[in-house]
């Protein structure tokens, strides 16, 4: 008897896929393990540019839990997550569906994904232009919010930016889903009566859950890492009201040169970011 | 057999003449060194013609001039000293050099190759180091020592004005000479006509989302409110005294109380207060200096014809107090292999004072350019002076840019959220020393 058909590869099959393998794993382990395992070291100690390296322990992680900077940037950077990941998904669903029932579906899906191709530091000065006072968004909607220079508005302006740059993305990932389901299951639960809110009840939410889990994650990976809006539009300010973690990580090596408080943090937001998708993925794994 | 060996000794003998002569010794002399300064259009231009005649007299060192955007220039400096790469010679705003040098990151002037670059021949240290304390003003040199060692050669030495723009004051029944603001409070009186004559604009433009800018403007409110904001080693700070409270509810009671600054006009963090003001959306500024001038005249003609310059205001019955003087300052990192031949280079840039000054309307900071009676021409340069006499050199504080973070939150709560000036000074007062003390 072969031995694929129990569902074991042969030694030969088995060579060969080790050997495709490797080229990714060896990238992996240079550009993404290596400097995990890099920064996790560095977090133990107190390595600042130009001063000899010392084993710090578990002090780095002390004084940066224990810091009220760190505490505000992780709470801005969760309130971030939140409000691109819940709406982006959501938003992304919607549209798409509306997108896919009707037609010219390339014109739409073209329009919502040209902010992703737009450079961040293009999008955040035609932003920062439509946030001024005087600007057209306060135009369009007849107000006069101070859209970056208020502590009740700003944080709110950025998850717009990020929502407007990061949508389109989420479109296509959700139309993709969409038409990966089958249409046999729409024929047989129009037969069986089913209206259009029952066949996106049964059929359509369920089939695409794990395309959301995966929006999901990525919205929260991008909240999480976010860097670029926040430090164009308002440096963090007003006060630190926008500062997320990714800002503090970059202030703390590159301004203060302190490379060890910097890659704690960085190991926190890692953690950070597994735990969020960790949770995500038992909240979305589809029901046996 | 024989012939073989002669002629395998002869090679032998040919290839040492050939490492060993003349021309490779020169070629081994030959040296490059990379020079890195921030972006400045004008400065810029001039800097690389006075780098091809620094080339034409030192054939032995080509220089590959490299200018780097203002908010980047720390960064990559810092990325490039952590591979072990980077510039021999960086021209960096005076603020960054302290946490640079506090780590052994720099190397200290060589007095020596600084005056060959001035075309000095020195017998020796102590001369050439007499040859550099004389180019320039003690307040100047001791603005870039640490620990009594001379770390940078001073470069672009400026501090803040006060600006108005003298359409928006015609336009307002104000005459821009004799209601030119000398007080916080003709400031204050000034708001009410310009704002209701120009409906949309901000009457005075402060700088937002800018610890660096904050930091200068609030420096010199709190010394014309008769205080410090850091001793001038720049281990203690004032922030919560009463000066500073004073200075920070002026600027609460600018935005909130007498609305002449409207913040949702800007700056925001990727625009500076030096556009708004060159855009014709605010009718004051309070952070710029004398290189601003060139800027205007590029970037904003319509109002380089209308501007009129003055010294900051002061709080009613205090002495005038001039802008915080910052600097840019030509530095050496340590690991430079080339540190004789950029010394040589900062020397030879800083030797050229008055041609900076005429084409760019940077200063130096040499005593020669600020006597000349070329620099006297310049019909705003007794101003400019005036404010320099009267200005106090920034301390060199090492955790600067997390220091001066805390300084914003500070002036941000209380400008633009509700705090309290002196709870927000207090909750300031408490980080940074905390900041200090590590």
């Amino acid at each position: 008897m072969r031995k694929q058909s129990s569902g074991y590869l042969s030694r030969r099959e088995s060579r060969a896929g080790i050997l495709f393998v490797i080229p990714t794993m060896i990238l992996l382990l240079v550009f993404s393990i290596a400097p995990i395992g890099g920064t996790l070291g560095i977090s133990f100690s107190n390595y600042s540019l130009g001063a000899p390296i010392k084993f710090a322990g578990l002090e780095n992680y002390r004084s940066v839990l224990g810091d009220s900077d760190f505490r505000t940037a992780l709470m801005t950077t969760l309130k971030l997550g939140f409000g691109l990941a819940l709406p982006g998904t959501l938003l992304a669903f919607l549209i798409a569906i509306s997108i896919n029932a009707g037609q010219k579906t390339n014109i739409f899906t073209s329009i919502f994904f040209a902010p992703v191709i737009y450079p961040p530091v293009v999008s955040a000065f035609i932003w920062s232009a439509a946030y001024r006072g005087d600007g057209f968004l306060n135009r369009i909607l007849g107000t006069n919010i101070e859209w970056l220079t208020s502590y009740k508005w700003a944080l709110f302006s950025i998850v717009l930016v990020m929502l407007w740059t990061n949508l389109g993305f989420y479109i296509v990932i959700s139309l993709t889903g969409l038409r990966g389901i089958s249409n046999t299951y729409y024929e047989a639960a129009s037969i069986d009566g089913a209206n259009r809110w029952e066949q996106l009840r049964w059929i359509t939410i369920p089939l695409i859950k794990p395309v959301l889990l995966f929006i999901g994650i990525v919205a929260t990976g991008d909240a999480l890492q976010v860097f670029t809006q926040p430090y164009l539009l308002t440096a963090g300010g007003p006060g630190s009201s926008t500062r997320v973690l990714a800002s503090l990580i970059y202030e703390s090596s590159f301004r203060s040169l302190d490379f060890g408080a910097s890659s704690t943090m960085a190991m926190v937001l890692l953690a950070l970011a597994l735990l969020i998708s960790t949770i995500q993925f038992a909240f979305l794994r589809p029901k046996e | 057999m024989k012939n073989k060996k002669i002629f395998a000794l002869l090679a032998s003998v040919l290839v040492c003449a050939s490492i060993f002569s003349p021309v490779n010794s020169m070629a081994a002399s030959q040296v490059t060194i990379n020079y890195w300064t921030h972006v400045n259009p004008p400065a810029n231009d001039l800097e690389k013609i006075l780098i091809s005649r620094f080339e034409k007299t030192n054939p032995n060192i080509k220089v590959n001039f490299l200018p780097v955007g203002e908010s980047d220039i720390a960064t990559k400096f810092t990325t490039s000293l952590s591979g072990g790469g980077g510039p021999d010679l960086i021209n960096l705003f005076s603020s960054f050099w302290p946490k640079y040098a506090s780590t052994g990151l720099l190397a200290s002037v060589d007095y020596m190759a600084y005056a060959q670059g001035h075309g000095q021949k020195p017998a020796n240290v102590s001369d050439a180091k007499k040859y550099f304390e004389g180019i320039y003003s003690s307040k100047v040199v001791a603005g870039f020592q640490i620990n009594g060692a001379q770390m940078g050669v001073p470069h672009e030495v400026s501090n803040y004005s006060f600006w108005i723009n003298s359409d928006m004051y015609k336009k307002a029944g104000l005459d821009s000479v004799a209601k030119f603001p000398k007080t916080w409070e003709d400031v204050i009186a000034n708001c009410a006509p310009i704002l209701k004559s120009n409906p949309g604009k901000s009457a005075v433009v402060l700088p937002l989302f800018n610890a660096g800018e904050q930091y200068l403007v609030f420096d010199q409110m709190v010394r014309s409110a008769g205080g410090l904001l850091f001793s001038a080693d720049g281990k203690t700070p004032y922030l919560d005294s009463a000066a500073s409270v004073k200075a920070l509810t002026l600027l609460k009671d600018l935005v909130k109380k007498y609305k002449c600054v409207i913040p949702s006009l800007g700056p925001t963090a990727s625009t500076d207060n030096i556009d708004v003001f060159g855009g014709g959306s605010s009718a004051m500024l309070a952070a710029a200096g004398s290189w601003y001038i060139p800027y205007l005249q590029d970037s904003f003609p319509k109002v380089y014809k209308s501007f009129k310059v003055g010294l900051l205001p002061v709080f009613a019955g205090s002495k005038p107090a001039g802008g915080a003087i910052y600097s840019y300052a030509l530095l050496v990192p340590k690991q430079s292999k080339n540190a004789a031949a950029a010394w040589k280079l900062a020397g030879f840039l800083a030797a050229n004072g008055q041609e900076f000054f005429n084409k760019t309307g940077v200063w130096l900071g040499d005593k020669a350019t600020l006597a000349s009676a070329e620099t006297a021409k310049s019909p705003q340069w007794a101003i400019f002076k005036e404010n320099l006499d009267t200005g106090v050199f920034l301390p060199p504080i090492i955790p600067i840019d997390a220091v001066t973070e805390k300084l914003k939150a500070a002036i941000e709560g209380a400008i633009l959220g509700t705090t309290d000036p002196k709870a927000a000074l207090a909750t300031a007062q408490k980080a940074v020393l905390k900041l200090l003390s590590k």
